[in-house]
């Protein structure tokens, strides 16, 4: 089975795949992007090269000739889970296919024409894209010198119309993550009646882990928060889709109009046994660290600005416009991404979002970027 | 291991899922497979799915680390081949509930209606009203089968959808083909016609015979439903898909929240690629459902005619305090269930029951001729 041959049909789903929002890092969009383990390397998509807890994959393999059944029993297990590790009762939990449907239904339940939605520029865009397409409008503000999300700013873009500030944290595509105490202090002075959604799709993967960071645990304070998490990035699960959202049940009982259904039972039996296996993501945080510093000091010895990658991937300025410094990358079997959520931003057209991957694809990144910027 | 979880999760999994997605499921407690239990409550396929899908599937589970689209790809040109239509009528989703889901929530207007069988299956009514949207219910045929006659004649100027599910659920009753597809002609064009074919590879005839799916090439206003979880026996996996012409879907794709996992994705083009499994399995729930029937004709009771994976039948005892009776006797099963939009109290003494292996079935009709005190 040939996975390289291409036909136009699969620029249609691209495409499709595209209009709803999905695989919002631009790139990965068309396409044509071959599967794991084959040329080019993908340093596109955020996704996790070290792979996933073996424990995961054997309690994967033992069930997986049990998939006549519904199995909602597995379900309840990562739903208890889930629970256990935020903190939280059950009914603080939704239990959806990756992240992303806590995103959308968010989208869904909250936008209305003349209503807006306050995001950082640069940003995710999956939730405010979403929000526009049912008809609300995005007030961008711009982040700070550092790139990290200014909080100052976007407090005072909140308006009369505002019902959702979006939050991802660490920043994508920027990388900076917010501190703690000054994010906390923001959640904690939004008008109740908008509601604070905070990404931490990459948060287990800041030096200093998810403790120190997470929001989750104001969800019992506050009703207007929502804190979503993927098993994609950290977990390294991304082609299995599981993700759950963490609010209040009255918040979480507005957004499950739109809920289309939980992970499959594969999804939800590795989630389970990724969250407990805390050892696995102690050192998966590891491998990030290392190569975030590694690509940190030839970026320094390079003379690269970038702004301080918290998560699994880094924004840079090539120096050289963006596009054709992608389509140069991928000459050379390597892909990456242009930044997006921009609003009406400028002064990224050199700027380029590069995925963490193992420290021998970005010894092959970085030797390639070498060559195409004419460096040694 | 399911029954050690507290009651506030069991409730919290009830309010997540029951709520919309399994709506019509009775989920939370209920035991997972090998518990010793027979689960004859949710039309899951105790056949099992083709052996190469799991093959491969374990081929490729160490790969879950990326988002591998190359494999729901693959599905949808396995599918659209399958369908004899070109890729932009397909649309991948996990299962075939966030279809129903997605046109619920795309064409839901207040004072809109959906026109729909009394009994049928509700995921996309309960949400449509849910949303804030009206239902005309139509009471079924006397033979528990669609009154194409009297949902035509339900239509009127406020309907934005006619919900069929065919099979129906929970009747089990297959329309006639040639009666749907004239029906599906004459519904006006600006009303789509949702055609859930959930447990059609099942029936008499099969697809070929029955599928309206044909005709989404002629006709803009329709929509076919199609899962993996039923014939193909892959309810845990979540793949399904939408068929129909793209300005339909495009419709839907607002509210599109994702493509199947990539290792569901696997499974099920394997699934659609095994036509020789499916054609045994189906054989076996003929089997099956032939041998029930029989053996209610022995005990005389009464049933609908059933062409999906699970019969209709009327027990003579209440369905709560039958469910109750087999479930102490280790057998899953449904009450009357989806009786929305039927008179009070009308079919409080039937029950569906999800056909099994034979084994299963020969323990279910041996407890309920003790129960009904027929031994």
């Amino acid at each position: 089975m040939s996975r390289r041959t291409r036909f136009p049909s699969r620029l249609l789903l691209g495409a499709s795949l595209a209009a709803a929002g999905l695989f919002v890092s631009a790139p990965v969009l068309s396409a044509g992007i071959p599967t794991a383990g084959e040329s080019p390397i993908r340093l596109s998509s955020n996704e996790n090269a070290f792979g996933f807890s073996p424990k995961a994959l054997e309690a994967m393999k033992a069930a997986l000739e049990s998939g006549n059944y519904y199995n909602f029993n597995n379900i309840g297990d990562m739903l208890a889970t889930a629970a256990s590790k935020e903190g939280v009762p059950a009914d603080y939990i939704v239990l959806t296919a990756g992240s992303g449907p806590v995103l959308e239904m968010t989208a869904a339940a909250y936008a209305k024409e003349g209503k807006n939605v306050v995001t950082a520029a640069p940003g995710y865009p999956q939730l405010t894209g979403a929000f526009a397409r049912f008809g609300g409008t995005i007030k961008y503000t711009s982040v700070n010198a550092e790139k990290g999300i200014d909080f100052g700013a976007m407090m005072r873009a909140i308006d009369d119309d505002t019902v959702i500030v979006y939050v991802c944290n660490p920043n994508n595509p920027t990388g900076v993550l917010a501190d703690p105490a000054e994010l906390r202090k923001f959640v904690i002075s939004v008008p109740k009646d908008i509601l604070v959604f905070v990404d931490e799709a990459y948060l287990e993967l800041a030096d200093n882990g998810l403790a120190p960071n997470t929001m989750a645990p104001l969800t019992k304070l506050r009703k207007n928060l929502i804190v979503s998490r993927t098993f994609s990035k950290a977990y390294g699960m991304a082609g299995l889709r599981a993700g759950y959202g963490v609010g209040s049940p009255e918040v979480l009982e507005k957004i499950k109009k739109f809920y289309q259904g939980p992970p499959s039972y594969l999804g939800a039996i590795a989630a389970t046994e990724a969250m407990k296996d805390t050892e696995y993501m102690e050192s998966n945080r590891k491998n990030y660290i290392a190569v975030r510093n590694m690509v940190c000091a030839e970026f320094d010895r390079m003379g690269i600005a970038y702004s301080k990658p918290q998560g699994a991937f880094v924004l840079f300025d090539s120096t050289i416009d963006s596009a054709t410094f992608q389509e140069k990358m991928k000459d050379e079997g390597i892909l990456v991404s242009r930044p997006f959520g921009l609003g009406d931003e400028t002064g990224y057209d050199t700027w380029v979002r590069v995925s963490f991957g193992t420290e021998d694809q970005m010894q092959s990144f970085l030797g390639a970027m070498q060559k195409i910027l004419g460096k040694t | 291991m399911q029954n050690t979880l507290p009651i506030r999760i069991r409730q919290s999994i009830t309010a997540s899922l029951a709520l919309t997605v399994f709506a019509s499921l009775a989920l939370a407690g209920e035991p997972t497979a090998n518990d010793g239990l027979i689960r004859l409550s949710s039309n899951e396929n105790a056949f099992g799915f083709t052996p190469k899908a799991t093959a491969a599937m374990a081929a490729v589970l160490e790969s879950g680390n990326y988002y591998n689209r190359n494999d729901v790809t693959d599905l949808v040109d396995t599918i659209a081949a399958y369908e004899k239509v070109s890729t932009d009528y397909i649309l991948p989703t996990a299962g075939s509930g966030p279809v129903l889901l997605m046109t619920a929530m795309a064409y839901m207007k207040p004072g809109k209606n959906v026109v729909t069988a009394a009994p049928g299956y509700t995921q996309l009514t309960r949400t449509w009203a849910d949303l804030g949207g009206d239902i005309k219910y139509v009471p079924v045929s006397e033979t528990y089968g669609y009154d194409f006659k009297a949902m035509s004649l339900a239509i009127d100027e406020n309907t934005a959808i006619v919900y069929i599910c065919n099979p129906n659920n929970p009747t089990g009753v297959l329309a006639d083909p040639a009666e749907l597809r004239r029906f599906v002609m004459t519904v006006p064009k600006d009303v789509l016609v949702f055609m859930d074919e959930a447990y059609l590879e099942l029936s008499s005839g099969g697809l070929p015979a029955n599928s309206m799916a044909p005709l989404v090439k002629a006709r803009k206003n329709l929509i076919i439903s199609r899962t993996f979880s039923k014939a193909h026996g892959m309810a845990g996996l979540r793949a399904g898909y939408g068929l129909a012409h793209p300005e339909v879907l495009a419709n839907l794709r607002t509210y599109y929240q994702g493509t199947p996992a990539y290792i569901a994705a696997v499974g099920a083009r394997e699934a659609l690629l095994d036509t020789e499994f499916m054609a045994a399995n189906a054989a076996k729930y003929k089997e099956v459902r032939d041998h029930v029937c029989a053996e209610f004709d022995r005990m005389g009771i009464t049933y609908a005619k059933p062409e999906g994976a699970f019969i209709w039948f009327k027990s003579g005892m209440k369905d709560e305090e039958l469910v109750a009776k087999m479930k102490e006797k280790g057998i899953l099963m449904s009450g009357s269930r989806a009786t929305a939009g039927t008179p009070e109290g009308m079919y409080d003494l039937w029950a569906r029951v999800s056909i099994g292996t034979k084994e299963q079935m020969d323990r279910f009709l041996g407890e309920l001729a003790v129960i009904l005190g027929q031994t």
